[in-house]
């Protein structure tokens, strides 16, 4: 099976713009960053000063036979060394706790922005996807700091410092030996260009993998019914071999380049040896500068190792930032208004005036579609599938925004609402029932700290689900697992009333509730209904004609636009689309067909 | 010591992936040897040279030692290559086969395991411990190994040149021992805790998006973030916590390592004032020292690998040493295919022992090319029967027979070659809808075969609105169909297998009545022969079945043909007059 979306590749080089972009994150901390990289340099500096000093003792003392002086020497070694470790760690920790705070605040940020966009991104972004946005991706954006800023400038730094030292030693000896730096820089700059184009494939096989994994775990079952293991391990084999072969081309790199840098070092040593050899022989440098410059040479070999492993990581956080600032920069496609409405309490007076609507710009899904439900009247929808149903409600609670026309509450314009004030006087009710991991009762008042549990009760009463819920384990306190696995669907969705119920709508608005349950909880599910929808302007879909037998007027919907509407009665007795529904439904064996295929259409 | 055997236990099972590749291992171990061995040359090899260079040796004598350096340099750099690329190649290609087989194991485990286990746990087991495994068993054990090494050739080199000098260089040593176990364990349990409260991020964020239109509708969104930003606060804590370990860990280590340089200087420069130790030694014990530095802090590094190497191996070994319920272990091949006839005997089954029996007691046969109708309320044990029948969960003997033999002997492949089923909770793939019904299929499907299960399930005429037809891809699970054509895909998806046994679970329930009768139509066709079981809610579709059972709460209440049961005036006349009765009050 091939991936819906492969994963962007985003081998640009955007990295500067990125970084641009994400030191915004990190400019609340400045002072501690600040703080950070004085911590840094001084941690530098007694590290280069060891060498010097271990220089003066073998010139000095060890000549002079000076123990007095050996010990001065070695007491000021031991301060040095544990001044380097002390402020190393007060350093480290400064950077983590900034890095720490960027975190939070950039998952934050992100999370938050992921509240304000529209139902209809969540459609087209698989969850998956984008809780790797939101854990692995944020986390790594931290390296963008820690390995990107940080350690980086400390890299620099100690190899600048120890640059100058070894000039600082001896500067003709320095020169020597830098003869094989550009072969050094040479070869990081070749292993970069190739390290990063064998990493990039190599991060696209894996996400390949895991999101085939994930499919075959979650469709499991389906795979064992129809037999398909062997199929579906061989396909699982090809996609884990491309991975390997990407792998085993990274280490290959990876394995010249290592040893390769490590050899040029070597390299560096041995002509060091025999330059610095002979300079002491000429009684042009001493024995106590040679062995200091020979320390000064592994100091400055290891930050150039060390840049060579962060450019990985780095090319991990710049890909990751990349695809978080994706996010943050999606518009939410349903925005608030400029100038919300002054807030007043909603009527409930809904209309759909001329409205049209397309998912895909091609497809039309409603066409020129008008209705209105007065305060306090039911209206139910019913037709055939892909009839737009779902879509009516999508526009009502403004998950989309229409096409053409306008969706009106109270008479005015949905977009010149404020959508959380608006959203406060709907309640919706889906028919596949969402369940938050806690508990029923936090199942039903959602976080609304407004809602006490005397109001939860009532709702549960009102609506015949308290009955199930005091039969549970811990009554209203009990866990309703993941997406309410132990809950009957019936249960759940009595549970969903007395969500709707608790939170007091003005508007309801019902999908399909009752379409997957059996008579006995239908009547509980039916006679709560009546007590949910008492009062309130309410909008039902339902495929099961008896459920909304109530409503006060009901419209046929046809490919989008209205076939018939009037009361049950009414529509009963004309030979239109409804009756042919509910003969459908109740008189299988005496509808002719080819009144079916007259009247019906085909659907959707 | 009872926790390194339970190490080893599950080490164990490394072992023979490690033997598949043992010649790459030995082969790069040995080069390692020689690889380490011409980099502990260089510092005696210095130190050799400032002494020969104090008594004034020659400049030639100087170029021949630094050319024998730079000798060594090269030849190491080659030999770390070959023995690099060989241990880390041959780690990946156990990654390889690891994952194929974890893969094969969790193909087959069994529903009940599938129920208490998340997709995202075993998902992250297959890709992120085998990962963790894989840098066990490859950087790991390189770094183990080369580290180890240079460090026993370093020491045995400076013990030859000064015991004492040798003796206090371990000092440092120890302290870092000392150091890491007193830090590992701690900086082990809490890495665990940043772990999990990253696991609790990721499941709120997961419910988050997953409800996203409740949220909306509901208008949660605040609350949410509240909710949200609570965890993340609890997860800077913990990682705020870990990282004063850690940092604080590092800097002793780096005090202690290079507290090495002091005690050489303090000792050595007293023995060379005391005339008993050239500067030449002095120079390799520096030299060494330089060396030595990074692997001793590496040693820190490489035993956190091995560390979280073992924790992963231990997770994938649960998963491994889970055993299915259902396997061909008393499978009796037959040599005819299944026919299709179904019998239950007292068929009893709970899903676990602290729960109420899903099914008691229930009996019943049917006849090759009957259709059968289980009714019931939700939750009466309806679906129960077909996940039974298809061996999804595990049965006892003498219960449940196809063709009088007891499902338990039938080699599963050749059960669930007969069945066909569109379940109630069905999924789809990711991938075009060709492949999605093809997937029913037992072998190679034609086109011609996909384009008449397409007709029968009513499919075709949905095609014209995709613009690529059936070569449409659908997104995860199915997300860009309706939930009607979902169904429909997966009813097309049973019927090109072409089965003996045909499953409708509620399989209708989003299509509409209109469509549902001509699917009906087209299916009794195609189900001559065949022996199908329908579940539903909607009496009128099985008007026409062969038998009905009637289950309430697991029991079966009557079995018998529409109108006998109608006329019995029990349960599923009830459940039939309630509907006729509603029709009539509101008909009128």
């Amino acid at each position: 099976m091939t991936d819906f979306h492969e994963e962007d590749d985003l081998g640009r080089d955007y990295d500067r713009r990125l970084m641009g972009r994400f030191l915004a994150y990190v400019r609340p901390y400045r002072g501690l960053v600040v703080l950070a990289f004085l911590l840094l340099a001084a941690r530098i500096a007694f590290d280069l000063a060891g060498p010097m000093i271990f220089r003066k003792a073998v010139d000095g003392p060890l000549v002079s036979g000076d123990y007095p002086g050996l010990a001065r020497y070695v007491v000021l070694l031991g301060a040095l060394v544990l001044g380097t470790g002390v402020f190393e760690f007060l350093y480290s920790w400064t950077t983590n706790y900034v890095g720490q705070n960027i975190i939070l605040d950039l998952r934050m940020e992100l999370f938050a922005h992921l509240q304000r966009l529209s139902v209809s991104f969540f459609d087209k972004n698989p969850v998956g996807r984008l809780i790797v946005r939101i854990t692995g991706d944020v986390e790594n954006l931290n390296e963008l700091f820690t390995s990107g800023l940080v350690e980086f400038a400390a890299d620099l730094l100690m190899l600048g410092g120890a640059i100058a030292m070894l000039f600082y030693t001896d500067w003709r000896l320095a020169l020597m030996t830098m003869t094989v730096m550009p072969f050094i820089f040479l070869a990081t700059y070749l292993f970069r260009n190739v390290a990063r184009r064998r990493y990039r494939e190599q991060r696209a096989k894996i996400a390949r993998l895991n999101s085939y994994l994930n499919e075959s775990v979650n469709g499991m079952r389906t795979i064992q019914t129809f037999g398909r293991e062997k199929t579906c391990l061989d396909r699982f084999r090809v996609r884990n071999a491309e991975h390997r072969d990407a792998s085993l081309a990274a280490t290959f790199a990876y394995s010249i380049f290592y040893p390769g840098i490590e050899c040029l070092f070597s390299l560096t040593v041995a002509v060091f040896v025999w330059v610095g050899g002979t300079a002491i022989l000429d009684h042009t440098l001493s024995v106590g500068a040679f062995m200091a410059f020979w320390y000064y040479i592994h100091k400055f070999s290891m930050p150039i190792r060390e840049i060579a492993e962060k450019y990985n990581i780095l090319q991990a956080a710049m890909a990751s930032s990349e695809r978080v600032f994706k996010i943050l920069d999606t518009p939410p496609a349903v925005a608030d208004a400029a100038t919300p409405a002054p807030e007043i309490p909603i009527r409930g007076d809904v209309a759909f005036e001329n409205v049209s609507f397309s998912y895909d710009g091609k497809t039309p899904v409603l066409d020129n579609l008008s209705f209105r439900i007065e305060p306090g009247k039911s209206l139910a929808i019913v037709g055939l599938t892909g009839a737009g149903k779902s879509t009516v409600i999508n526009l009502l609670l403004r998950f989309y925004d229409p096409v053409g026309g306008a969706v009106k509450v109270d008479g005015r314009d949905l977009r010149e609402y404020d959508l959380r004030s608006l959203r406060r006087g709907m309640g919706l009710v889906l028919q596949d029932v969402f369940l938050f991991g806690g508990t029923v009762e936090e199942n039903i008042r959602l976080g609304e700290r407004g809602i006490n549990r005397a109001r939860v009760e009532e709702s549960a009463r009102a609506v015949n689900a308290d009955r199930f819920i005091l039969r549970l384990p811990k009554g209203y306190d009990t866990d309703v697992l993941e997406r309410g696995a132990a809950l009957s669907t019936g249960e759940r969705q009595l549970l969903s009333f007395a969500r709707a119920l608790a939170f007091d709508p003005r508007i309801l608005v019902l999908d399909e509730a009752t379409s997957s349950v059996d008579g006995q909880t239908e009547r509980l599910i039916q006679d709560g209904l009546l007590r949910l929808l008492k009062g309130r302007t309410s909008l039902i879909i339902a495929h099961r004609l008896s459920t909304i037998q109530h409503a006060d007027r009901i419209l046929v919907l046809h490919r989008g636009q209205v076939r018939e509407e009037g009361t049950h009665e009414e529509l009963v007795k004309q030979d239109g689309m409804y009756r042919k529904l509910y003969q459908l439904q109740f008189h299988p064996v005496e509808v002719p067909k080819a009144v079916i295929a007259e009247g019906g259409g085909v659907g959707p | 010591m009872v926790e390194c055997a339970f190490f080893m236990g599950h080490l164990r099972r490394l072992l023979p992936y490690l033997k598949r590749y043992r010649r790459d291992y030995l082969l790069g171990l040995a080069i390692v040897v020689l690889a380490t061995a011409c980099g502990a040359v260089t510092p005696p090899l210095v130190g050799h040279a400032v002494d020969r260079i104090r008594r004034g040796e020659t400049k030639g004598y100087i170029l021949a030692i630094a050319g024998i350096a730079a000798l060594a340099a090269v030849l190491r750099a080659l030999l770390l290559f070959i023995s690099r690329y060989q241990i880390l190649a041959a780690a990946r290609r156990i990654e390889f086969d690891l994952r194929n087989d974890l893969y094969a194991h969790l193909e087959t485990l069994s529903a009940r395991w599938y129920d208490t286990n998340s997709t995202g746990e075993v998902t992250s087991r297959a890709i992120n411990d085998i990962e963790g495994i894989r840098t066990m068993i490859g950087i790991g054990v390189m770094g183990i190994v080369a580290t180890g090494l240079l460090i026993l050739t370093s020491f045995t080199t400076m013990f030859v040149l000064s015991p004492f000098l040798a003796a206090l260089f371990i000092l440092p040593l120890i302290g870092i021992s000392i150091v890491m176990a007193w830090t590992g364990k701690r900086m082990h349990d809490q890495s665990a805790d940043v772990q999990a409260q990253l696991g609790i991020l990721s499941s709120r964020a997961q419910e988050n998006f997953s409800g996203a239109r409740v949220v909306r509708a509901f208008v949660q969104e605040q609350n949410e973030i509240d909710r949200f930003r609570r965890e993340c606060g609890e997860y800077r804590k913990r990682n705020l916590r870990l990282a004063r370990w850690r940092t604080g860990a590092w800097a002793a280590i780096l005090i202690l390592a290079d507290a090495g340089l002091v005690l050489t200087l303090l000792v050595g420069g007293k023995a060379i004032i005391g005339g008993t130790l050239t500067v030449g030694i002095l120079t390799t014990f520096a030299g060494y020292q330089f060396q030595l530095l990074w692997p001793m802090v590496a040693i820190g590094w490489v035993i956190s690998l091995a560390q979280r190497g073992i924790a992963c191996m231990e997770r994938i070994g649960e998963i491994l040493d889970a055993t299915p319920d259902s396997d061909d272990a008393r499978a009796i091949p037959a040599a005819e295919p299944i026919v299709g006839r179904l019998s239950a005997r007292h068929l009893t089954f709970a899903y676990s022992a602290d729960r109420a029996p899903a099914l008691s007691d229930i009996s019943f046969d049917v006849q090759p090319g009957q259709k059968i109708a289980i009714v019931g309320r939700t939750g009466a044990g309806k679906s129960s029967i077909v996940q039974l029948l298809l061996r999804h969960y595990k049965l006892p003997d003498g219960m449940l027979f196809v063709d009088g033999r007891d499902v338990n002997t039938i080699p599963l492949a050749e059960l669930r070659g007969a069945i066909g089923t569109v379940p109630q909770d069905l999924f789809l793939f990711s991938d075009r809808i060709r492949e999605n019904i093809a997937f029913g299929g037992l072998n190679g499907v034609a086109d011609d075969a996909i384009a008449r299960a397409a007709e029968i399930s009513r499919l075709a005429a949905d095609l014209d609105h995709f613009p690529d037809r059936l070569d449409q891809m659908i997104g995860e699970r199915g997300v860009t169909l309706s939930g009607g054509q979902k169904q429909r895909t997966a009813l097309a998806r049973a019927v090109v297998r072409e089965p003996r046994i045909l499953v409708l679970d509620d399989a209708l329930s989003a299509v509409d009545s209109h469509t549902e009768r001509e699917i009906q139509d087209r299916l009794r066709e195609f189900m001559k022969g065949r022996t199908t079981i329908v579940i539903t809610h909607r009496l009128s579709a099985i008007t026409d079945a062969d038998r009905i059972l009637v289950l309430e709460e697991g029991r079966l209440v009557e079995q018998g043909r529409h109108d006998d049961l109608v006329a019995s005036g029990g349960a599923y006349a009830n459940l039939w007059e309630s509907q006729k009765l509603t029709e009539e009050l509101t008909g009128s």
